[in-house]
């Protein structure tokens, strides 16, 4: 499904944020990644929804090289992942509705599709009934729950995220762990991004480990 | 390898005609709902767009009225011959049967100066002053009018006219209008520069309030972008407000034009009836009123795209 070949990603400036990753996930897996922050992390999930572009190396998703696909199917590429972010990303001028459904209508899907769609993501996180509030008005699992339907919600074959609980108690972090086991149980195949090393050891599923921007250990 | 390079392409999904149709449709009325949570703001910026174009609309349609009413003022190319006050009927009579023989001339009516002097005394209201008067002062007067149109030969009637002995002077009707007319192609000439330099300050109108607009929706960008939004997506709702704007700036404009006509228009009848003329303002025709809606419409959009395809291209590289 996803695989890194001795990716390297240098930032103008000089400074080198991913040193000769080469990894692989396959198609269902569920995997996290760890390391300090500044290790590499976040670029590297940025190099697989295309938000940058590897110096060095190939990032193939679902056999295709992402990082050497032309601008104008970037779009395309996005739209085959679904990204959830430590600060949700949400539009507050929206309601948890919209929000949902972006994608779908980014999309061109039929409204009544639409509404079958998002309610049935909202009813998978447990929003049920909180279509036409607005994320401020919800608490921050909540919030993070609204990211996670939009995420799915378009039924991606993989799910990126980054820090889901990074603003989370210890409670509500294991109860959205628990969300993405679930979506990995139907067949996405999940990578997330945490520093929350205990949490992802009591979970038991692999660990990929990054320190200054190499992979250090693989373990799981 | 080239299966895989097919891997990832235009979905069928986004790209049917109707689902093309479809993202429009809501955009177009988003765009329009997004107006609705700013009234304000919105027509602000509406009656600027409407104001600044209401100034040259206003200016051609003042030059329209104008060339109208020259129209209406005499649309035959007439000369006047005054005789010599101690010309006599009868020799008058006969200079006019010549003239009439004259290939150059199409046509010639002679005013006797009686007839003349009656004429004025009915319509001038001065008849008693008239009837103090002891002998009439009122010349007799040859109106011609020329067979021919280009100022040479016309010049050159006039020249042989005014060696005849019996003619004291030749008076072209035209030569006023045709200084109107010049005048009126000047104020055109200037309103069409107006008109270009004004639609520029509408463009700019445009383009800084969607760039305040872009500005402002930064965060819902990167978001949509983030979930695989293509940039005509993103672009769309803003070249959409470019139209609204235009749209109601211009609709807005010929209002205020209009408006301003009717106003005006009391005034200027009351004053043409003095000329014992029906003369009236006209308003926006049809045809211009959606020509001028249909510029400010396409000034809108081009405003906006100016300035959002500027910013996608940033964001891209």
């Amino acid at each position: 499904m996803l695989q890194f070949i001795n990716v390297s990603k240098r930032y103008p400036g000089g400074s080198e944020a991913l040193k000769n990753v080469s990894f692989e996930i396959q198609q269902g897996e569920m995997a996290f990644l760890t390391g300090h922050s500044g290790a590499g992390k976040s670029t590297l999930l940025k190099l697989i929804a295309v938000l940058e572009r590897s110096t060095h190396g190939q990032v193939m998703l679902d056999s295709q090289n992402i990082g050497r696909i032309p601008q104008r199917l970037v779009p395309y590429a996005r739209r085959k992942i679904g990204m959830i972010f430590q600060d949700h990303r949400l539009l507050h001028d929206h309601t948890v509705f919209d929000n949902v459904a972006l994608p779908l209508i980014i999309s061109g899907h039929q409204q009544h599709e639409i509404k079958r769609r998002v309610r049935a993501a909202l009813d998978k996180v447990g929003l049920s009934g909180k279509e036409q509030r607005y994320p401020i008005t919800l608490s921050g699992g909540e919030q993070q729950r609204i990211g996670i339907a939009r995420a799915v919600v378009n039924k991606p074959p993989m799910i990126l995220a980054d820090e889901p609980t990074g603003n989370l108690d210890p409670e509500l972090s294991a109860e959205i762990m628990q969300l993405f086991e679930q979506f990995n149980q139907v067949g996405v195949t999940v990578l997330i991004a945490s520093h929350d090393v205990p949490l992802i050891k009591q979970m038991g599923y692999r660990m990929l480990e990054l320190s200054q921007g190499e992979l250090v250990q693989e373990n799981g | 390898m080239a299966r895989r390079r097919s891997n990832i392409q235009k979905p069928v999904l986004s790209f049917s005609p109707r689902a093309y149709i479809r993202i429009h449709l809501r955009t177009f009325f988003s765009s329009l709902g997004r107006f609705s949570r700013s009234p304000f703001n919105f027509m602000m910026t509406v009656s600027v767009i409407a104001i600044t174009l209401s100034l040259p609309a206003g200016l051609l349609v003042s030059i329209n009225n104008l060339q109208t009413l020259s129209g209406q003022i005499d649309l035959n190319n007439n000369i006047s011959i005054f005789l010599k006050p101690d010309t006599t009927l009868s020799s008058a009579k006969t200079l006019t049967t010549s003239l009439q023989e004259k290939d150059s001339v199409s046509l010639a009516v002679l005013i006797d100066k009686q007839a003349a002097l009656d004429e004025f005394r009915q319509y001038s209201g001065f008849d008693l002053a008239i009837g103090m008067l002891d002998n009439n002062p009122l010349p007799h007067v040859i109106q011609i009018t020329p067979h021919i149109n280009d100022q040479v030969s016309l010049q050159s009637l006039i020249n042989e006219l005014e060696q005849h002995e019996h003619i004291q002077l030749v008076q072209m009707d035209m030569g006023w209008l045709e200084r109107l007319n010049g005048l009126l192609n000047i104020a055109q000439r200037a309103a069409t520069l107006i008109t270009i330099l004004l639609g520029f300050a509408v463009l700019l109108i445009v383009s800084n309030t969607i760039r305040l607009e872009l500005h402002s929706r930064r965060d819902e960008i990167d978001i949509t972008r983030l979930v695989g939004a293509t940039p005509s997506f993103i672009m769309r709702p803003f070249i959409y407000s470019g139209f609204w704007y235009g749209f109601f700036g211009g609709v807005l404009a010929c209002l205020l034009v209009n408006i301003s006509i009717l106003l005006i228009d009391s005034p200027t009848s009351s004053l043409a009836s003095l000329y014992n003329s029906s003369f009236s303002l006209q308003t926006m025709s049809l045809s211009h009123t959606l020509s001028w809606i249909l510029f400010s419409v396409l000034l809108g959009i081009c405003g906006s795209w100016v300035v959002v395809s500027r910013y996608l291209a940033k964001l891209e590289s």
